[in-house]
């Protein structure tokens, strides 16, 4: 498909956050960005097992051609690293996924997980506090009863506010093998895990059981020649899930059928193109990421080389295909030696289903219309835009040419990668993460 | 914008080296043909072309395909299988195993393994014979030789599992000479293939041992050891720690085989010298 003619597209850069040096520490990489139901509060993980929440400021009346600006609300260390003693193996603090809850109360809660345990957080705002005690002084300091002469009632008075973040839940111990995705189901009540062999369900309330749903671990690990690599509940019914796996298949699972649902309800798989058959075929159908539409009637995978839109009634192929970056199919070779080709991408939906986004190399993002059929290439950068100003698209053509707004393959860096994206659930405001930063755009209101 | 809005949590991790930093992970599509006709056994320039530093410089190419995909197919599938068990040994050692990973790797090695033993085949006939390719010269015009394998670096013996060092030594016909003529025809048995995936995949589950030793407290782990064993009769059984998977399997199963006291009190019940304990311990 040809991007749009015009070389402007809708977005615009809204924020960047990070340092903007070249030198970032290892524990300042973003692993996962997530905007909760709302679209108000914006997750960030990293690397160090930190979690950073960004919360959208009021809508300004002095910019209406903007949507408001995330700043920092919350930062706290979510997962600490391990160390498995009897592996001689660290496990990694660093955050895999983030997904929201839908809120209930004032409190916003959140699970993150990294390779091996989930943890719920709660993280809630504290504006008042009680002042006016009998027996204690404004410090702290306790007051001797037979110093008090007079009784009052302690009264609420404001104070600056400020924002908790507290472990509600630690569910750990379930997994053998690293966690890839973690879904909240549509009950809001249970959710489930995934790691490269099981998945496994649990109720939100307890820690200490977990019910294994998807077992795909043969009794002998010598016949070990697929892996789960990403796992999501529907969004409308709560028995229905997916799980893609490492040959380019999806499953879909009615977890009404039996407890365990090794038995797949639906596979979605598309027949193998013998014409393009390499020694990587395998490799570059591996699923990255899964994710349902907001309809719950669609579903779209990410591959490595492209994204795949597939109806749920219809098993046997997508109904749309899109061609992420098909230039690197030339390439795969080089990808595959250093390491490239096993980078697993993200990919996210529009709140009405209408656009789907992922990201690429070189801080590429697409962005695909379905309804148009028109699709563009963005570059994430702070330099040479400012916010408000629209982004141009890009053209990657073969060669190394570099011309305005073109750049030859060969000139790609593939060290700069945007693998985790997330887009508003209602406005068209998407965020997105490069190796060193976190990057906000929105789309030009008027 | 620009500024670092957040606090930086200056959080100390410890790192290990190994885990290359993104900014090294660059597209060096030149060093794959440069490396063939270089260095032929070594993995040194493997190594230097994923981690090579290559800040600031865009490198152009002059051909837009890539020059791998120009070499002859045979030439392509050695390149991919090279590349492939490098990376499966080198999974061993990363700080990150990923399981994925290993699955894709295996799968492609096998993938290619079975391509190869059906060409094996049916041109085994001629193989041991001499070479197939007129310009090439072969170990076997020095028949005390034994066959150098082309890619067989040291440390294929030590991290992996044997039988990936059995693939590349044993039934091999290898020819030295121009990058061109390289082929490998590994011909492993199936069961090298069991064992060795066996091994890879095996040590990829994370236990749930990060309590082990917070549970047990340290005093315990130590009473044991008594050091009048080394002066008379009375012997006590020596904790191990947990080590490494990797070698040390064999070593430690078989000391916890014969580490009960009688059968070290009749052995040693004679020594009081601390040399003759070690030299029985590693011998046993």
């Amino acid at each position: 498909m040809d991007g749009d003619g015009d070389g402007q597209s809708r977005w615009c850069l809204s924020q960047v956050k990070g340092a903007v040096d070249d030198d970032v520490a290892e524990a300042d990489i973003i692993s996962a960005v997530e905007f909760n139901h709302s679209g108000e509060l914006l997750a960030t993980g990293d690397r160090g097992g930190r979690i950073v929440i960004f919360q959208q400021e009021q809508e300004s009346k002095n910019l209406p051609q903007c949507h408001a600006e995330y700043n920092v609300y919350s930062t706290f260390q979510s997962h600490e690293p391990e160390f498995d003693y009897l592996k001689s193996l660290e496990i990694e603090e660093k955050i895999n996924k983030i997904r929201w809850l839908p809120q209930k109360n004032a409190a916003h809660f959140l699970l993150s997980t990294n390779d091996k345990t989930i943890k719920l957080w709660k993280i809630s705002e504290r504006d008042k506090r009680p002042e006016g005690y009998n027996l204690k002084e404004e410090d702290g300091r306790y007051r001797h009863p037979s110093s008090l002469t007079t009784l009052r009632v302690p009264v609420f008075q404001p104070m600056d506010l400020m924002v908790e973040a507290s472990p509600r839940r630690v569910y750990a111990n379930a997994h053998t093998y690293h966690i890839n995705s973690i879904s909240v189901n549509s009950d809001n009540e249970t959710y489930l895990s995934a790691d490269d062999l099981r998945i496994n369900l649990w109720h939100l309330d307890f820690t200490d059981r977990s019910f294994n749903i998807v077992d795909i671990k043969p009794a002998n690990m010598e016949e070990l020649t697929e892996v789960i690599t990403a796992s999501e509940f529907h969004p409308l019914q709560c028995n229905t899930f997916v799980y893609g796996s490492s040959k380019g298949s999806v499953r879909l699972c009615d977890m009404r059928a039996s407890a365990l649902c090794d038995q797949h309800s639906k596979l979605f798989e598309e027949p193998e193109d013998p014409s393009t058959r390499s020694f990587f075929s395998e490799i570059i159908s591996s699923i990255s990421d899964v994710k349902f539409s907001h309809s719950g009637r669609y579903m779209m995978t990410r591959d490595y080389l492209t994204l795949k839109i597939w109806d749920l009634h219809m098993e046997s192929r997508p109904v749309e295909i899109y061609q992420v970056h098909g230039y690197l199919r030339s390439k795969l070779c080089s990808l595959y030696e250093n390491d490239c080709i096993f980078d697993k991408f993200e990919c996210c939906w529009r709140g009405d289903d209408s656009e789907v986004m992922t990201g690429s190399y070189n801080n590429f993002f697409r962005m695909f219309d379905r309804d148009a059929q028109r699709d563009a290439t963005l570059e994430a950068t702070w330099e040479n835009g400012s916010p408000g100003c629209p982004l141009k698209t890009w053209r990657v053509s073969a060669g190394s040419r570099r011309k305005r707004n073109e750049i030859g393959v060969d000139c790609l860096d593939f060290s700069r990668k945007i693998l985790y994206t997330s887009w508003h659930p209602q406005d068209n405001i998407v965020a997105l993460a490069t190796v060193n930063n976190l990057y906000i755009f929105q789309e030009k209101l008027n | 914008m620009g500024q670092r809005d957040i606090t930086a949590f200056e959080a100390s991790m410890k790192r290990k080296n190994g885990i290359p930093s993104v900014s090294m992970c660059r597209l060096e599509v030149e060093s794959a043909a440069v490396k063939k006709e270089v260095e032929p056994g070594g993995d040194g320039a493997l190594s230097s072309s994923r981690y090579m530093l290559g800040r600031g410089v865009k490198r152009k190419l002059s051909t837009c395909e890539d020059p791998a995909q120009d070499l002859p197919y045979p030439q392509q599938r050695q390149l991919v299988l090279d590349l492939c068990l490098d990376k499966l040994q080198s999974c061993q050692r990363r700080a990150e195993p990923s399981l994925h990973r290993s699955v894709l790797l295996a799968n492609t090695l096998r993938q290619i393994q079975q391509e190869m033993r059906q060409e094996g085949e049916t041109c085994l006939p001629l193989a041991p014979l001499g070479p197939s390719l007129p310009h090439a010269s072969t170990p076997r015009h020095f028949p005390d030789l034994p066959p150098v394998p082309l890619d067989c670096p040291q440390p294929l013996t030590g991290a992996l599992s044997p039988s990936f060092s059995l693939t590349t030594t044993e039934d091999e016909e290898v020819q030295l000479g121009g990058a061109e003529n390289e082929t490998l025809l590994p011909s492993f048995a199936g069961e090298n293939d069991t064992r060795s995936t066996d091994s890879l995949f095996g040590s990829f589950e994370i236990t749930n041992s990060t309590s082990y030793l917070t549970d047990l407290a340290l005093d315990d782990i130590f009473e044991d050891i008594d050091t009048s064993m080394y002066d008379s009769a009375d012997i006590s059984v020596l904790p191990f720690p947990a080590q490494r998977s990797s070698g040390v399997d064999d070593g430690l199963k078989s000391l916890s085989s014969c580490n009960s006291n009688s059968s070290l009190q009749l052995c040693l019940s004679d020594l009081n010298d601390l040399d003759h304990i070690m030299e029985i311990l590693v011998h046993s």
